[in-house]
């Protein structure tokens, strides 16, 4: 779930960015998109990519690991019933 | 999952606002439009405010316990209220983005030059979601132990400024030179979304508030001393750059604190004004973050500080992609967010949630009166039969 809502952010707010820009210079949204991966973060675009994907790894990690608690309290409760 | 339940004081909550208020809206600087009247219209936006204010204290004393997604919930149900705070949630974090770019640039421009602004983004966005997964209440203690500081930093700024004797009231003058017009347009076009209408997302962390018999009451106390503290900085912005320079300047309070210069030994006085401007930042991007953690609690009912660190993580990311430059990132405040963000997430949906709660809650009295009646009539038609038999 901490995974999905993190793409879906990913792709809502990125959207959201895309129609600015379309409004502001007159892009085409996929002039848009263009513009946001590549020449905005020309600069760190690392630092700023390694950011991202340090979020997308600690969602997926989150999400390990609220599955195994579930799937432990699950076996818990099973033994004690 | 089990959600806890947190607790927030009147005096965190009044140091929460006036961070709050503070937080980009001194970065950037408010009330331009007006020149020299820009205080006037500070303190005119103060009011707008406290009206704001007042206005959201009508959910609060109908439902203590909920918060705004919760209250939408009430009226609309839950997959209409998922899709509505699916769209709060992006709100809450481009704003979020925004504020945390505001800093980034301020910092990048003015005070590390040679430090790339995606590191500075990072780090503070790692920080918001540490203290975010300590929870609220972390964050209300921050705010509560370091506001002090900020007080005494402002105060102590003013006194170098009057001392440095780089301050010409006569700056000040013509007030109301062109009427009162632009003062009134600066207030309701500009200065009722930003930073008055922002609060907003303190629709979110009323539910967690101990005492709400007084809330309203330090609310209005902490939007008055919020919208003085802007008025001052007004003031002493336009006496010591004059009403030009200071619509020129980017970061208008750190070029007036470069100002100070006192026997040629007390100078750059950057840091006092970096430590109220990080101040405010801080607490202005998480709170908006904290109600965009808050929105995703809700949707996929799991405690929000798992979302914490992720989600920092896509604030850090798009506060870099929000715009191209600093230039940018302005005209897309000034042309973009007011209208087509601000407008409808702090004005029409709010007026509609008010309206759904007024319909519902007649509703609900006209049926238990119903219910009443009907009961009262089954009981009057008893006592009728029997006296016949």
């Amino acid at each position: 779930m901490v995974t999905f809502a993190f793409i879906l952010l990913v792709i809502l707010l990125t959207i959201l960015i895309a129609l600015f820009d379309m409004s502001l210079f007159e892009f085409s949204f996929f002039e848009a998109m263009k513009n946001i991966l590549y020449s905005e973060i020309a600069i760190g675009r690392y630092i700023a990519l390694f950011g991202a994907v340090l979020g997308l790894i600690s969602s997926v990690i989150i999400d390990f690991r609220i599955h195994r608690s579930k799937k432990e309290s699950n076996a818990d409760e099973r033994t004690q019933g | 999952m089990k959600i806890e339940k947190e607790n927030i004081s009147l005096s965190q909550l009044l140091t929460l606002l006036i961070n709050f208020l503070l937080g980009s809206a001194i970065v950037v600087g408010v009330g331009g439009d007006a020149k020299n009247d820009a205080w006037l219209a500070i303190l005119l936006g103060g009011l707008i405010g406290i009206g704001i204010i007042t206005f959201f204290h009508f959910f609060i004393y109908r439902f203590p316990d909920k918060n705004m997604f919760q209250v939408f919930e009430f009226c609309i149900g839950r997959k209409i209220t998922i899709v509505c705070t699916l769209i709060y949630i992006v709100y809450y974090l481009y704003i979020s983005s925004r504020v945390i770019r505001d800093f980034g640039e301020l910092m990048a421009t003015a005070i590390l030059p040679n430090s790339p602004i995606e590191m500075m983004s990072l780090t503070f966005c790692l920080l918001m979601g540490y203290i975010l997964y300590l929870g609220i209440e972390v964050l209300a203690r921050t705010s509560e132990i370091f506001t002090p500081y900020l007080f005494g930093f402002f105060l102590l700024l003013a006194i170098f400024l009057f001392a440095s004797g780089s301050l010409e009231f006569k700056q000040l003058q013509p007030i109301l030179g062109e009427g009162v017009m632009p003062v009134i347009k600066t207030a309701f076009t500009e200065l009722a979304f930003f930073p008055y209408g922002e609060m907003i997302a303190f629709s979110v962390i009323y539910a967690s508030l101990t005492n709400k018999k007084y809330s309203l009451r330090v609310s209005i106390v902490g939007v008055g001393t919020a919208t003085l503290i802007l008025s001052v900085s007004a003031i002493l912005m336009i006496v010591s750059l004059g009403a030009d320079s200071v619509a020129r300047s980017n970061f208008p309070l750190l070029s007036t604190a470069r100002l100070v210069s006192i026997g040629n030994f007390i100078e750059r006085l950057d840091a006092l004004v970096v430590f109220i401007i990080m101040l405010g930042v801080f607490i202005k991007g998480s709170l908006f973050f904290y109600a965009g953690l808050k929105g995703l609690e809700y949707i996929f009912k799991l405690p929000y500080r798992y979302f914490a660190i992720p989600i920092s993580m896509i604030i850090s990311l798009f506060s870099i992609l929000v715009s191209v430059d600093f230039a940018d990132h302005i005209q897309e405040g000034i042309k973009m967010v007011p209208y087509y963000l601000h407008f409808p997430f702090q004005v029409v949906l709010p007026l509609i949630l008010f309206l759904l709660v007024m319909w519902k809650q007649r509703k609900i009295k006209s049926k238990r009166k119903g219910e009443q009646d009907g009961t009262e009539q089954t009981k009057s038609s008893f006592i009728k039969e029997t006296n016949k038999n």
